[in-house]
């Protein structure tokens, strides 16, 4: 198994302010990107940024190729990820998807991993009046003419039913050939078979169990076999998923360090999304509501149902403990059942809510010493040669960096 | 894992091998209204699927908002209804992969 960081960059209000201090947005960027090159040090194979709009305290990470240029000046390893570029192209126009994903690459020598996306948020699809209906499609025909701009010289031009452009030739070509790996993320099942069947690999955001992720990366590979047309010029087979970690040398101090700020994660997310309140732009104040929603769910039963809703039933499985808060040895042997599993990669949700920055630098590097070397020689020694067996008798040019 | 073989009922599997073999050759409309007939078929045979069936409570799969909406009735079976006639072929698998999800969960 191969490792990464996510990163929202969130970004959360203090307690009794109505808004941030001056100096929080520039704080948490230099944060993050210490984070990153000491886990470049460390050797995580991965870091992946989001993109979101307009979702304050939940994510402040609108131009994420701005940072992880940044980020790529500072590592020499680690790969840099898109997770994910909003392809509607009323968010962001393919060419120009094409003209910074390429440029990121030269930036980066060669290291970019090119996440894909619709996007999701009202806020974000009514920010851009993208109909949330036809979100599926936008993403599918943005993403396979992105491709061709990146491929093509010059690109032969499109008339489709959300892209209009005339033969142009995109440049800067990326480093990386044909392109840079692609993904997609999939918070449902059925997109997790949709990008199998593209070529492309699955960037999981639905907070699978062990066993759901078993069941997905077996017909994922079926299909990778049986039914794979690719929507670019190389396939990147790979299913991976996303996770919020903290690593203390005990449970408790793990707990204490990292579950308040995975819960913010859920709870700032699913707020504006049915049945959550919407948003209010400029006005809200996440943070406060959490921590005292928190205070007077102390007093109530707590749940004992998962929520119906796919998507709230995500949110609620990332505010839990789960799998990877907790000792060395705790995560280990969650892990080691996703290893069971066949999962490429365990991308981690490090920084969240009121985390604080030297203990994420912290648990980095704990996780790093303590648990990531036995896995990633196993993934050497054990996984490469399975995933090897998989791709037998696939002909298509594979760029995966799994 | 749900594959069309698994689908015992008769009809069911039929209306799901043929969406499968629209979707491979982009007929793309076609493929949604297969998958949909057979989830309409799902409905006839266990009227309750949605309320009790496996994908209910904790494992609740919501039907994909691409183009076609599952209204719920007082009382009555939801209605299916197409908002349009042109799906993609990301849509089209979308769909077939929910539907046959629902039909091998529902042991048809």
């Amino acid at each position: 198994m191969k490792f990464g960081l996510f990163y929202e960059l969130q970004l959360p209000k203090p307690y009794d302010c109505d808004t941030w201090n001056p100096d929080d947005e520039r704080r948490i960027i230099h944060e993050m990107l210490e984070q990153v090159e000491l886990a470049d040090r460390l050797g995580f194979d991965y870091v992946f940024e989001v993109e979101h709009h307009f979702l304050e305290e939940y994510s402040h990470s609108s131009a994420p190729e701005v940072v992880l240029a940044a980020a790529s000046q500072r590592t020499k390893r680690i790969r840099l990820g898109h997770g994910i570029v909003h392809m509607p192209p009323g968010h962001n126009h393919p060419a120009r998807t094409a003209e910074r994903v390429a440029t990121l690459d030269l930036v980066s020598n060669g290291r970019v991993e090119f996440g894909t996306g619709e996007g999701a948020s009202d806020m974000e699809l009514g920010g851009f009046n993208t109909d949330r209906g036809f979100k599926k499609q936008m993403w599918e025909e943005s993403t396979r003419e992105c491709l061709r701009m990146m491929t093509a010289e010059p690109y032969a031009g499109h008339d489709g039913q959300f892209l209009r452009m005339p033969v142009r030739n995109v440049i800067p070509k990326s480093l990386q050939k044909p392109h840079p790996p692609v993904w997609v993320a999939a918070s449902r099942r059925e997109t997790v078979m949709l990008a199998a069947r593209l070529g492309i690999g699955s960037l999981g955001f639905g907070f699978e169990t062990p066993e759901e992720a078993a069941e997905r990366i077996e017909r994922y590979w079926e299909l990778v076999q049986e039914e794979c047309r690719p929507i670019g010029a190389a396939i990147n087979p790979a299913v991976s998923t996303v996770a919020t970690m903290m690593c203390a040398p005990t449970d408790e101090q793990a707990v204490a360090q990292g579950l308040s700020g995975a819960q913010f994660f859920s709870f700032s997310l699913g707020r504006g999304t049915p049945p959550d309140p919407p948003r209010n732009p400029g006005h809200d104040h996440l943070y406060r509501e959490f921590v005292d929603s928190r205070r007077e769910k102390r007093a109530k039963p707590a749940r004992d149902q998962e929520p119906e809703d796919e998507g709230q039933r995500a949110l609620y499985r990332a505010g839990q403990r789960g799998g990877f808060i907790g000792s060395p040895a705790f995560i280990r042997e969650n892990l080691k059942r996703y290893e069971a599993a066949h999962l490429d990669a365990m991308i981690f949700v490090a920084q969240c809510g009121d985390r604080k920055h030297d203990e994420i630098m912290a648990s980095i590097e704990l996780f790093a010493k303590e648990v990531m070397p036995e896995f990633q020689e196993r993934h050497e020694r054990m996984q490469r040669p399975w995933r090897e067996r998989q791709l037998d008798g696939v002909t298509f040019l594979n760029n995966s960096t799994i | 894992m749900a594959k069309p073989s698994q689908v015992q009922d008769e009809e069911l599997r039929g209306l799901i091998v043929a969406a499968r073999a629209a979707y491979l050759d982009d007929r793309n409309l076609e493929s949604v209204e297969k998958s949909v007939a057979a989830f309409r078929g799902l409905l006839q045979r266990q009227p309750d699927f949605l309320s009790a069936g496996p994908f209910a409570g904790n494992n609740r799969r919501v039907f994909p908002q691409l183009g076609v909406a599952l209204k719920s009735a007082n009382g009555g079976q939801p209605e299916i209804v197409f908002e349009r006639q042109q799906f993609s072929n990301p849509e089209a698998i979308t769909f077939y992969e929910y539907v046959s999800d629902c039909l091998v969960a529902a042991k048809l």
